[in-house]
């Protein structure tokens, strides 16, 4: 029993702090954006993703249809993806030219990510631009499959383990392919 | 008088122990055989097909269904290629080598590890609370009251 009590403690303890940094960072999000306005008004450009901070706050992603509002942070590590959805370092960030890649736990803030389907939309904001996104591409690949590609375009991909609601290791990986709203579906999916 | 027969070969012996090994341990060695050019040629014509990946193809497919038969992981670096001068891993094979998580933006990169040991953990230790508390209320349940007895009158 005193096992039990101990490994439900652990988890429930990482649980709670994966709240707290997301409500934190929730807070440094929008401190930041009043920050980035005020660097707009002084012409200053918006950070580069090389810049990051691992952990800080990069983005915020909406997805109406799965009632998921969350901030991402900065990396994929599991401290990061205990916090909120991670922004893979090196990728673009969200809006900005290329492949901006967001990943996180199927059991916490990407739980329902498995609802979403073609033609569903997202919504990204970052300091820099709003933007909003059509899904054009779900597949399930191997987890060791090579699927984070160099873009040309503005593309989105959202990542997380597959099957969803399996308790132990993930032998699979869901991905999400978006692209902007105003972007022509043929063009798309090439 | 063997006694002292025996007393004198002994220290004879002893002195006499280093000339002795430095005679009996000499090796004579042989003439050097005349160098067999076809076979060293062979040799290293074997050894180059062996690294090279367009001899090796076929090779490779076969290593691979055999470890994929046994369980086993596979490698197929390639070194000194003529062909592709570069590692060959053909994509079965890597999909089955493990290599660190990803945590960088890189083109061919696989998705990142998002599988977490929380629920696991979580769902264990309640069921093992669980099961603390139904032991401890058997055990207790199973544990006869006292019995009080009655004074005689």
């Amino acid at each position: 029993m005193v096992v039990g009590v101990a490994l439900a403690g652990w988890a429930g303890a990482a649980y709670a702090r994966g709240w707290l940094a997301q409500s934190h960072a929730r807070a440094e999000w929008e401190a930041r954006l009043a920050h980035a306005a005020v660097q707009r008004a002084r012409s200053y450009g918006s950070p580069a993703s090389e810049s990051l901070v691992e952990g800080a706050p990069v983005a915020r992603l909406v997805v109406p249809k799965i009632a998921l509002d969350d901030i991402v942070l900065e990396g994929v590590t599991g401290e990061v993806l205990n916090g909120g959805p991670g922004h893979l370092p090196g990728s673009a960030l969200p809006g900005d030219t290329g492949n901006a890649v967001v990943s996180a736990h199927r059991d916490r803030h990407f739980r329902r990510l498995g609802e979403l389907s073609i033609g569903d939309t997202v919504v990204t904001e970052t300091e820099a631009r709003r933007t909003r996104w059509r899904v054009v591409g779900r597949t399930v690949v191997h987890k060791d499959a090579p699927v984070i590609r160099r873009e040309t375009g503005r593309v989105l991909t959202l990542t997380t383990c597959w099957p969803i609601g399996y308790l132990g290791g993930a032998p699979e990986r869901l991905i999400l392919k978006a692209v902007p709203a105003d972007t022509q579906l043929a063009a798309a999916q090439d | 008088m063997n006694r002292r027969l025996l007393i004198a070969l002994s220290a004879l012996s002893l002195l006499a122990a280093s000339s002795a090994e430095a005679q009996f341990t000499t090796v004579v060695a042989p003439p050097k055989k005349a160098v067999d050019q076809a076979a060293v040629q062979e040799q290293q014509r074997v050894a180059r097909a062996e690294a090279d990946s367009s001899h090796r193809a076929t090779m490779q497919e076969m290593s691979a269904w055999v470890d994929s038969v046994a369980g086993a992981p596979a490698l197929g670096s390639v070194v000194a290629d003529s062909a592709a001068g570069a590692v060959v891993m053909d994509s079965a094979t890597a999909s089955r080598v493990s290599e660190p998580a990803t945590t960088r933006f890189q083109d061919g990169a696989r998705a990142p590890n998002t599988a977490s040991p929380l629920p696991l953990l979580l769902l264990a230790g309640i069921g093992a609370t669980l099961l603390g508390l139904g032991v401890i209320l058997t055990s207790r349940r199973a544990v006869p009251a006292p019995v009080r007895r009655r004074r005689a009158p």
